[in-house]
């Protein structure tokens, strides 16, 4: 599975139930990573795909029962430790109050950062793009 | 226009039916009804739901910021934030304003070697507001950046992103008449989408790490050596207090000014008021005692009755104090309480009646 999640500097993910930010650049990128094929998703980020419905699936539990190589965006719940071999991490550089967090240690967890790139957002002035894969898959 | 037109709904707002109801509700929060600090730079209150009232959700933006109180402090910052009304410039100079508790201190383990900053209620981010002394605060650096900033980010990249409109309000806590807030109160709400986007009600603490802050003066100490003096107390620009002018050259002065002092008596008189009420009265600040800077006096432990002195009378104010008979500001608190245990009991008075009569000295 490809997990891909958005992430402030200190990990952030969720505060008070609702995401700690949203660009729709980052939306836009996530549906050219995908290309053609499905992302899933749970009903929480429905909104954020409203217009490109056609590439989206909408699923209570992304935890389980997905097709190997399943893209999966993560907002309101945090992938199962283990689950993914492929992730793709957004970084918003920014300082964001969060409850929910969302702890990777690449090294310790066997993964290695094999792409970088900084982008311009519609508001934020540089989100950074981080994909990790398996050390046995490089 | 934008600007004015914003005014104008903030003015009309403020004495609608609704509003001031729920500004009372915001205010009535005190920093006992919070935990005290542990690690965490704030804290979630009424289960992190605003007090706002449906009555409060309205798509216009506007700004407001309230009176300053009798002691010139802060009150509240209200705004319902929109795109129109934030910053298209960078920030302006902010130094001429002078918050209650005031003081330029540094110490090595802040981050920026300076306590305090000029922390804004509605952030410059959102609001654009610059020098106003409505907005401005005396607060911590751990305030200001790991408090404040990060639900100012949260809320300004949200109205950014979307267009949408938060209701936004900032209350500082004060307890009794200290000149430095204990905490603010920060509650946000997105309007359009009904709080799906931007909802929460925190209470982030005025407090520094490693510092200990006397909040009655804004003086401090690194946290394990000697407790913060009470003194001196600075009287700040706001309060109203009576200067001697001189009615000749229109200048005005401390009480305590000797140049004030030595004005010729058919050119001196005194003025009740505030140090700004006499500008814009048209007098000028004496340059030797800046009374619009405010006036600073020394306290001791034990005087009870703020007159320089330690005497059989602070013992007995002290002891009725203990037994409910008299009720102290937070100054006086902190004089009173002799052997600084949090509590006023007839042993400070015993230790103040034998420090009058020269039998203990007290530390």
């Amino acid at each position: 599975m490809t997990a891909i999640l958005c992430i402030a500097d200190n990990g952030g993910v969720l505060f008070n139930r609702r995401r700690v930010s949203r660009d729709a650049a980052v939306t836009a990128d996530i549906l050219r990573l995908a290309a053609d094929r499905k992302i899933h998703i749970r009903p929480y980020s429905a909104p954020l795909f409203a217009e490109k419905e056609a590439n989206i699936l909408c699923h209570d539990d992304l935890a389980g029962g997905l097709p190997d190589g399943a893209i999966c965006f993560f907002e309101d719940m945090l992938p199962p430790s283990g689950s993914f071999d492929r992730l793709v991490l957004y970084r918003w550089n920014r300082d964001y109050p969060a409850d929910v967090f969302f702890c990777f240690s690449p090294a310790s967890e066997g993964f290695y950062l094999c792409e970088k790139t900084d982008f311009s957002g519609v508001s934020h002035p540089v989100i950074t793009r981080e994909i990790y894969e398996r050390e046995t898959d490089r | 226009m934008k600007k004015i037109l914003c005014a104008v709904f903030a003015v009309l707002l403020v004495f609608s039916a609704a509003a001031p109801v729920t500004l009372q509700r915001a205010s009535a929060l005190s920093a006992a009804d919070v935990p005290a600090f542990s690690d965490q730079p704030y804290t979630a209150v009424n289960d992190n739901t605003p007090y706002f009232s449906e009555e409060d959700y309205t798509a216009v933006s506007f700004e407001y910021y309230g009176e300053p109180d009798r002691l010139g402090r802060c009150t509240l910052a209200y705004a319902n934030v929109g795109r129109d009304i934030m910053p298209t410039a960078a920030r302006g100079e902010i130094g001429s304003v002078k918050p209650t508790g005031w003081q330029s201190v540094k110490y090595d383990i802040v981050e920026g070697k300076y306590l305090y900053n000029r922390c804004h209620l509605i952030g410059y981010q959102l609001s654009a507001e610059n020098a106003n002394r409505r907005n401005l605060i005396t607060g911590t650096r751990y305030l200001n950046v790991t408090g404040m900033l990060p639900f100012e980010n949260m809320v300004a990249d949200y109205v950014k992103e979307t267009g949408n409109h938060v209701l936004y309000r900032v209350t500082p806590v004060f307890t009794d008449d200290e000149l430095v807030a204990r905490g603010v109160l920060m509650e946000a709400y997105s309007v359009e989408d009904a709080g799906d986007g931007i909802c929460f009600c925190v209470y982030c603490y005025n407090v520094q790490p490693g510092v200990t802050i006397d909040y009655a003066t804004g003086n401090s100490c690194l946290t394990g050596s000697a407790s913060p003096a009470p003194s001196p107390r600075t009287y700040i620009a706001g309060k109203i207090c009576t200067f001697t002018v001189n009615t000749k050259t229109k200048k005005f002065h401390l009480e305590t000014c000797g140049t004030g002092r030595r004005t010729a008596e058919q050119n001196k008189a005194f003025l009740s008021g505030t140090a700004d009420e006499l500008m814009e009265e048209g007098y000028t600040p004496c340059g030797a005692c800046h009374p619009e800077r405010g006036e600073t006096a020394t306290y001791y432990y034990g005087d009870a009755d703020l007159n320089g002195r330690i005497e059989a009378a602070d013992a007995r104010l002290i002891l009725r104090a203990s037994v409910g008979l008299e009720t102290f500001s937070a100054l006086v608190n902190t004089l009173a309480d002799v052997y600084s245990d949090g509590v006023i009991t007839a042993a400070d008075a015993r230790l103040t009646l034998r420090a009058a009569v020269g039998l203990e000295i007290i530390a």
